[in-house]
C-alpha cells in the first residue's frame, strides 16, 4: 500500500492503512513548513492530524493531509531535539485550521510558535508542559472600550449540558464575538490508552470518548488496531459494523431535530423527534445489550452477529421509522414560523469553514464536500459508495435541513446492505482473543472514520516490541467548535441556544 | 418687602471679598438667607393670601423709576428661586471643600459673589416691568453665570464652553431687546412690559411674541434652542449645574408666560406653536437623553425634555383659554406651572446627586461607575428618589403636575373639534412616551451607576459625602414627598398663578376632589408596601440570610466588573429602534469573514445632536473655513494693499462710469 512520492518529501497511504515508521522521509521543519504551506492552499487537501510525540531525546511531529480525490493520506514528519530551544514559526498563522494542532502541540511540549495567531491553552491536559497555564487566567479575546460588556456562561450550564464556559462579547444584545473555553473535563484517555494493559479495556476506553458517538470512535480504534495487527475482516462483519454506525447517525440526527425544535418553541416537532430516536436506540440494545452500541464493535470480530430475526426487526423498525418521520420532517420544514427560526441565523461562510478546517457536517452544511465515507471510504463503503450531501447555506437551516436528508440516505444504506448481507453466506465470527494479536513493530496507522458529527481520526504508533507507543484521538469537534463561535458574530446572543443546539459539538470529544 | 434691606444686603455683598477664608461662606450664605426672607415672604403672602399685587419704589433708571412689582407669577417664581439657590448655596459649602486647595481666596470669592449674585438677578428679573431694568437684572444673570460656569476655568474645554454660553445668551438678550425696542417703536409706548400690552392689544401678537420666545427660548432651552445647556450644564459645578437647570433656564419660562399675560387675541396659533416646540423638546431631549454617558449631560438633556412638559402645559393652556375648554385652560397651565416647581426640586437633587458621585469619583462617565448604592447608600437612594420623580411615577411630585396636564388632555377631549381631538390626542400620546422612555433613562442611569459591581478604581474607592452635602439634598427630597402626598397644599397656590391666564373655580374644585383621592392612594399604596415589608422582616427574622457574589455559573475567573450591562449595551435596542434620530455613531470596524482570529480592536459610540450639528457647528465651521480661505487677501505686503485700493478705484470709476452705481 505503501508509495513513497515526488521527492520523497512524504509518503502516501490509504485510510486504515499501517506503514512503517522508518519509511516516512523526515524533514527539517523549514522544508516541512514549506512543503505544508504549499499544500495546505490546494482546495482538495485537508489536514487530519498533526501532532508531536515523545521518542527518546526527540519530539517527532507527525502530520497527516488527507488528499481527497486521490483517496490517500500525505504523511509528513520532522524532528526536534528537546535540548534545542524549541520555537518554530506559526503554521496557523497562514493556516488557520492548524491552529488547534500547534496550540495542542504548545500545551503538551511546551513549544512555542512564533507568530501564532491564537496562542492559547485547548484543554488544560493534566500533563501540560506550563501548570502555571490555569483555566481561570485564560487569556480571552478583548476589545478595547467600556460600552461592551461581557457574557460569560458556564462551565454549569442552566440546563444540565456538558462544561464548557462561552464568553461573549457584547453590544447590547448583539454578539461581537464569542469565544469559548473547554477542558473542564480532561480525563487523559490518551495516555489512558498506554495505561490499560488489555485490548478489551482499552476497546472500551474508546467507546466512552463521547458517549453519543460510541459506535463511531470504537470503530476508528478497532480498525486501527486490525490494520495494525494483520486481521482480516470478512465482509459481513463490515456491513455489520456500517450498519450500526449509520444507525446512530440516524439517532443522533433525529434525536437533535427534536432538540432544535426545542431550541425554536415547535413541540409537536420535538416531540415527535424525540419519541423517533427511542425506538432507534431501542433497537441498538436488542441487537448488543447497550442502546449507544457498546459492547459491538470488537477487534477481528463480533460477539452480536445480525441474525435474521434481527434483520427482519430492522426492516420492521426503518419502515415504521419513515412512515412517522417523512411526513412530521416535510411538515415542519414547511411551516414559516419554524422556517423564520432556522433561516439565516447562525449564517457561517464556505469560505469560513474551509479556513477553520470544518469536517463532518458542519463542513456539508456551508458547501464544503467533506465526507470520509466518500472520500476516504473504508469497510464496506468502499465497495458500495454512499450518497452524501452538500447544502450551501451555512445557516441554522442548512444544519437541521442536512440532518433530514442524511437520515433519509442512512435510512436506504442500511436498507441495501441488509440486502447485500441477505446474500453473504459466510458464518459470523467471534472477536480475535488478545493473544492472538500481533501488532506490527515500529509502525504507524491512520485511521479515520466518518462519525455522525464527522471525520473521527485516530492515529496509532507501536514500539519496536509491537506494543503501542503513542495513541492520539481526534474528534471532530475539534475543528467544529470555532464554527459555533463565528455562527454567533453579529448574531443576538437569544439567538445562541438554537445555534447550539444546531451543532450539538461534543464537549468530552473536544477535552479528552 | 423691606427695599431698603434688600438694597443693604446688595451692597454688603461686596464684603465677601474682603471677609477672611472662614467665613466667606456663611457671609455669603446669610446673604442669600436674607434675600430669600425679604423677597419669600412678600410672595408667600401674596400666594397664600392673595394680598394681590404689590409695587414698591426700587431706583430711578434713566429716569424712569424701576419699579419692584410682585404680583402671583413673579411670586411663585421668586419662590422656587429661593427655594433651590438655597439649597444650592447650602450644597456648595461641602462641594466646594476639596476646591480650597487649589483656588485663591479671590477666586472662591468671586464664585461665591456670583451665586449670590445670579440668586439676587433672577429674583430682580422676576420684579422688574421696567424693560431697561429688566434686562439688566437679566445680563446680570447671564454673566454671573458665565463666572460660576467657568469655575474650573483651568480647563481649555471649559472656557470654551463658557464663552459658547456666554455668546448664546447675549444672542437672547438681542432678541428680547428687539422685542422691547420694536414695540416701543411701533406705539411709542415707554419701554417696559406694559408697553407691551399697547403693542399687542393694536398689531398682530404672534410676530412679536416669536421674537420674545426665541429669546427666552434660547434660556429655557427649548429645541432647537438648546444647544448652550448640554454643554454649560456638566461643565459646571454641581451646585451651579442644579440652579441653573433647576431654576435659571426656567426664567425664560418666567419670561414667556409674562408676555403670555399682555396678549389677548391669536392664541390658538401661538398655542399651538408653543405645544409643538414642546413635543419636539421633550420627545427629542429624552431621545437624545438615552445615549449619552456623562451623567450631567444626560441630566441636561431631561432639563430639555422637561421644559418641554412645561411647554406643552402652558400651550395646551392657551389652546384652552383660547378655544374656552376651562378644563384644558386650567389644568394645562396649573400642570405646566406647578412643573416649573417639580423640576426645580427634582433637577436640583438630581445634580446634587451626580455631584456628589462626581466629587467621589472624580468621573461623570457612567461606565466608568457602578455599585455605587453599597458606597454611598444615601447619595443614591435620595438620587433614586429624584429619579422616580422626574419619571413622573406615584407618589412623587412629577407625577401630579404631569397629571394634571392628563387630566386636563382627557377633560379637553370632545369639547372642540375633530381637530382639537387630534391635537390633544397627538400630546397624549405624546407625553406618554416621554414619561416611558424617562423611565428608560432612569432605570439605565441608576442601575449602570448604583447597582452591579464597580467598573474601575474611582469607584470603588467611593465614600458616602458629608452631611452638609446631604441635608440639601434632603430637604429637595421631603419637599418632593410633600407635593406627591399632599398636592392640594400647592396647587392651590398655583391656581393663583393660573388665575392670570383663565379663570374657572369649578375646574380647580373638581381637581382637589380628584388629587385628594390621589393622595388617599399614594397612602395606601405605601402603607401596603410598608406592611410587606414588615411582613417579610418578621418571616425572616429566624431565618439565616448569607450573602455572597452572584452566581456565575461556577466560573471563578470572571472579571465582575466586565460582566454586567453597560449604558451602552443597554440603549443599544433602543438606538436601534429610533435609528438616525438618536444620530450615535459607532467606531468599531466590524470583524471580518476572513478573520477567523480577530485583530486588537475598539469599541465607540458617540452621540451627536443633531440640531446642534445643522445649526451651531456646520454654520460655524463654514464661516470660519471661508474666512481662513479669504485670508488669502492679507499677504503683509504693503505693495499688494496699495494694489487692492487701486482696484477699488478703478472699479468704483468703472461702474460710475457706466452708470451702474
Amino acid at each position: 500500500m505503501e508509495t513513497s512520492s515526488k521527492a520523497h518529501t512524504y509518503v502516501s497511504i490509504k485510510n486504515q492503512a499501517s506503514i512503517s515508521l522508518s519509511s516516512i522521509p523526515v524533514l527539517s521543519y523549514d522544508e516541512f513548513y514549506n512543503e505544508v504551506i504549499a499544500q495546505m492552499n490546494l482546495p482538495h487537501l485537508h489536514c487530519v492530524n498533526y501532532y508531536a510525540f515523545d521518542h527518546g531525546d526527540i519530539l517527532k511531529f507527525i502530520c497527516c493531509l488527507a488528499n481527497d480525490p486521490e483517496s490517500s493520506i500525505h504523511i509528513y514528519s520532522y524532528e526536534l531535539s528537546k535540548k534545542e530551544k524549541m520555537q518554530l514559526t506559526s503554521i496557523a498563522r497562514d493556516i488557520y485550521s492548524f491552529h488547534i494542532f500547534e496550540r495542542e502541540i504548545t500545551e503538551n511540549f511546551g513549544v512555542v510558535f512564533i507568530y501564532s495567531p491564537w496562542d492559547k491553552p485547548l484543554r488544560y491536559a493534566f500533563n501540560r508542559a506550563d501548570k502555571e497555564k490555569v483555566i481561570n487566567n485564560y487569556p480571552f479575546y478583548k476589545i478595547q472600550g467600556d460600552e461592551l460588556h461581557e457574557v460569560g456562561v458556564g462551565p454549569i450550564h442552566a440546563g444540565v449540558i456538558e462544561p464548557g464556559h462561552f464568553r461573549f462579547l457584547c453590544n447590547g444584545e448583539n454578539v461581537l464575538h464569542l469565544e469559548i473555553q473547554l477542558g473542564w473535563q480532561h480525563r487523559g484517555v490518551e495516555s489512558l490508552y498506554l495505561s490499560k494493559p488489555s485490548l478489551i479495556q482499552r476497546t472500551v476506553l474508546s467507546e466512552s470518548i463521547s458517549g453519543d458517538t460510541a459506535l463511531g470512535h470504537s470503530a476508528a480504534y478497532v480498525a486501527a488496531t486490525e490494520s495494525l495487527g494483520s486481521v482480516k475482516v470478512h465482509q459481513r462483519l463490515e456491513i455489520e459494523r456500517t450498519i450500526a454506525l449509520e444507525l446512530e447517525r440516524i439517532a443522533m440526527h433525529v434525536g437533535d431535530l427534536g432538540n432544535m425544535n426545542i431550541g425554536l418553541a415547535y413541540q409537536l416537532a420535538s416531540s415527535v423527534f424525540g419519541t423517533l430516536r427511542t425506538p432507534v436506540i431501542n433497537y441498538t440494545q436488542t441487537w448488543c445489550g447497550n442502546r449507544f452500541g457498546k459492547g459491538l464493535n470488537r477487534v477481528g470480530g463480533t460477539h452480536y452477529p445480525f441474525t435474521e430475526e434481527l434483520a427482519d426487526k430492522l426492516v420492521k423498525l426503518l419502515d415504521n421509522f419513515q412512515e412517522r418521520f417523512k411526513p412530521m420532517a416535510e411538515h415542519t420544514f414547511g411551516l414559516p414560523s419554524v422556517l423564520m427560526r432556522l433561516e439565516n441565523i447562525g449564517k457561517v461562510t464556505e469560505r469560513q469553514m474551509r479556513l477553520i478546517g470544518a469536517v463532518g457536517m458542519v463542513a456539508r452544511m456551508a458547501g464544503v464536500e467533506r465526507d470520509i465515507r466518500k472520500s476516504h471510504p473504508w469497510g464496506s463503503y468502499k465497495n458500495y459508495a454512499i450518497d452524501t450531501q452538500t447544502l450551501e447555506a451555512g445557516d441554522v437551516w442548512s444544519r437541521a435541513m442536512l440532518r433530514n436528508l442524511e437520515i433519509g440516505i442512512s435510512v436506504e444504506y442500511i436498507r441495501d446492505m441488509m440486502r447485500v448481507l441477505a446474500k453473504i453466506t459466510e458464518p459470523s465470527v467471534e472477536p480475535l482473543a488478545e493473544k492472538e494479536l500481533r501488532l506490527s513493530p515500529d509502525s504507524l496507522c491512520v485511521s479515520l472514520v466518518e462519525g455522525w458529527r464527522g471525520e473521527i481520526c485516530h492515529c496509532a504508533i507501536t514500539n519496536s516490541e509491537g506494543k503501542l507507543a503513542h495513541y492520539k484521538v481526534k474528534d471532530p469537534s475539534v475543528h467544529n467548535w470555532m464554527a459555533l463561535a463565528l455562527s454567533l458574530r453579529d448574531l443576538e446572543i437569544s439567538d445562541f441556544p438554537i445555534n447550539n443546539k444546531s451543532y450539538n459539538l461534543s464537549y468530552c470529544g473536544h477535552d479528552l | 418687602m423691606n427695599v431698603n434691606a434688600f438694597f443693604i444686603v446688595m451692597i454688603l455683598s461686596v464684603l465677601i471679598f474682603a471677609a477672611p477664608a472662614k467665613i466667606k461662606w456663611p457671609f455669603a450664605f446669610t446673604l442669600q438667607l436674607f434675600t430669600a426672607a425679604i423677597t419669600g415672604w412678600a410672595a408667600v403672602n401674596i400666594l397664600i393670601n392673595d394680598t394681590g399685587t404689590l409695587e414698591l419704589p426700587f431706583l430711578q433708571l434713566a429716569g424712569n423709576p424701576a419699579n419692584l412689582v410682585i404680583d402671583g407669577l413673579s411670586a411663585f417664581f421668586i419662590l422656587v428661586v429661593n427655594f433651590t439657590t438655597i439649597t444650592g448655596g447650602l450644597y456648595a459649602f461641602g462641594y466646594l471643600k476639596p476646591y480650597a486647595a487649589s483656588r485663591n481666596s479671590t477666586e472662591l470669592s468671586l464664585h461665591l459673589f456670583c451665586f449670590l449674585w445670579l440668586h439676587i438677578s433672577m429674583v430682580l428679573a422676576c420684579l422688574f416691568r421696567d424693560g431697561l431694568a429688566f434686562l439688566i437684572a437679566w445680563e446680570m444673570m447671564a454673566v454671573s453665570s458665565f463666572v460660576l460656569v467657568t469655575f474650573e476655568s483651568d480647563k481649555k474645554d471649559i472656557i470654551k464652553i463658557g464663552i459658547n454660553y456666554l455668546i448664546q445668551m447675549h444672542v437672547a438678550l438681542v432678541f428680547i431687546m428687539t422685542g422691547f425696542l420694536y414695540a416701543t417703536m411701533k406705539t411709542g409706548a415707554e419701554f417696559n412690559f406694559d408697553g407691551l400690552a399697547t403693542y399687542f392689544s393694536s398689531y398682530p401678537p404672534f410676530p412679536l411674541f416669536l421674537l420674545f420666545f426665541v429669546g427666552f427660548g434660547i434660556k429655557a432651552g427649548f429645541m432647537p434652542l438648546h444647544t448652550w445647556l448640554p454643554h454649560a450644564h456638566p461643565a459646571a459645578p454641581a451646585h451651579v449645574s442644579g440652579v441653573m437647570s433647576g431654576v435659571m433656564i426656567k426664567m425664560g419660562i418666567y419670561g414667556i408666560l409674562r408676555i403670555l399675560t399682555y396678549i389677548h387675541t391669536d392664541l390658538l396659533p401661538i398655542g399651538f406653536f408653543i405645544l409643538v416646540v414642546s413635543l419636539v423638546s421633550g420627545l427629542l431631549g429624552v431621545m437624545y437623553a438615552i445615549v449619552q454617558h456623562d451623567i450631567k449631560k444626560l441630566l441636561a438633556y431631561h432639563s430639555i425634555e422637561n421644559i418641554g412638559i412645561i411647554g406643552i402645559g402652558i400651550g395646551i393652556g392657551l389652546i384652552g383659554v383660547s378655544m374656552k375648554i376651562s378644563a384644558l385652560a386650567v389644568l394645562g397651565f396649573t400642570g405646566g406651572i406647578l412643573h416649573v416647581l417639580n423640576h426645580s426640586l427634582f433637577k436640583s437633587l438630581l445634580f446634587y446627586a451626580a455631584g456628589s458621585v462626581n466629587q467621589q469619583t472624580h468621573t461623570r462617565h457612567v461606565e466608568s461607575l457602578g455599585g455605587l448604592i453599597k458606597k454611598m447608600p444615601k447619595t443614591s437612594l435620595l438620587f433614586l428618589l429624584g429619579a422616580l420623580a422626574i419619571c413622573g411615577l406615584p407618589p412623587f411630585n412629577g407625577f401630579i403636575s404631569e397629571f394634571l396636564i392628563f387630566s386636563g388632555l382627557f377633560k379637553g377631549l370632545q369639547a372642540g373639534g375633530l381637530t382639537m381631538d387630534l391635537t390633544i390626542l397627538g400630546t397624549f400620546i405624546g407625553l406618554a412616551l416621554i414619561g416611558g422612555l424617562a423611565v428608560f433613562c432612569f432605570t439605565k442611569v441608576f442601575s449602570i451607576v448604583f447597582l452591579g459591581t464597580p467598573r474601575t478604581e474611582a469607584s470603588l474607592h467611593a465614600q458616602e459625602v458629608e452631611v452638609s452635602m446631604l441635608i440639601p439634598k434632603i430637604m429637595v427630597g421631603l419637599l418632593i414627598l410633600l407635593i406627591g402626598f399632599v398636592p392640594i397644599s400647592f396647587v392651590g397656590p398655583v391656581y393663583r398663578v393660573t388665575e392670570i391666564f383663565s379663570v374657572d373655580t369649578s375646574v380647580i374644585t373638581q381637581t382637589f376632589t380628584t388629587l385628594s383621592l390621589v393622595s388617599l392612594s399614594s397612602v395606601l399604596f405605601i402603607g401596603l408596601i410598608m406592611a410587606l415589608w414588615i411582613i417579610k422582616d418578621i418571616q425572616q427574622k429566624k431565618v439565616p440570610v448569607a450573602t455572597g457574589p452572584t452566581w456565575g455559573c461556577a466560573y471563578t475567573g470572571g472579571d465582575p466588573a466586565r460582566h454586567q450591562y453597560t449604558a451602552s449595551s443597554y440603549a443599544e435596542n433602543y438606538r436601534e429602534i429610533v435609528g438616525v434620530v438618536a444620530n450615535v455613531k459607532k467606531h468599531y470596524p466590524i470583524i471580518h469573514e476572513d478573520e477567523i482570529f480577530p485583530g486588537p480592536r475598539k469599541f465607540e459610540s458617540h452621540n451627536r445632536d443633531f440640531l446642534e450639528d445643522m445649526l451651531v457647528s456646520r454654520p460655524i465651521h463654514f464661516l470660519t473655513t471661508w474666512m481662513e480661505r479669504s485670508a488669502i487677501l492679507q499677504t503683509g505686503k504693503l505693495q499688494h494693499y496699495v494694489l487692492y485700493a487701486l482696484v477699488f478705484l478703478i472699479a468704483i470709476f468703472l461702474l460710475t462710469f457706466f452708470k451702474l452705481i
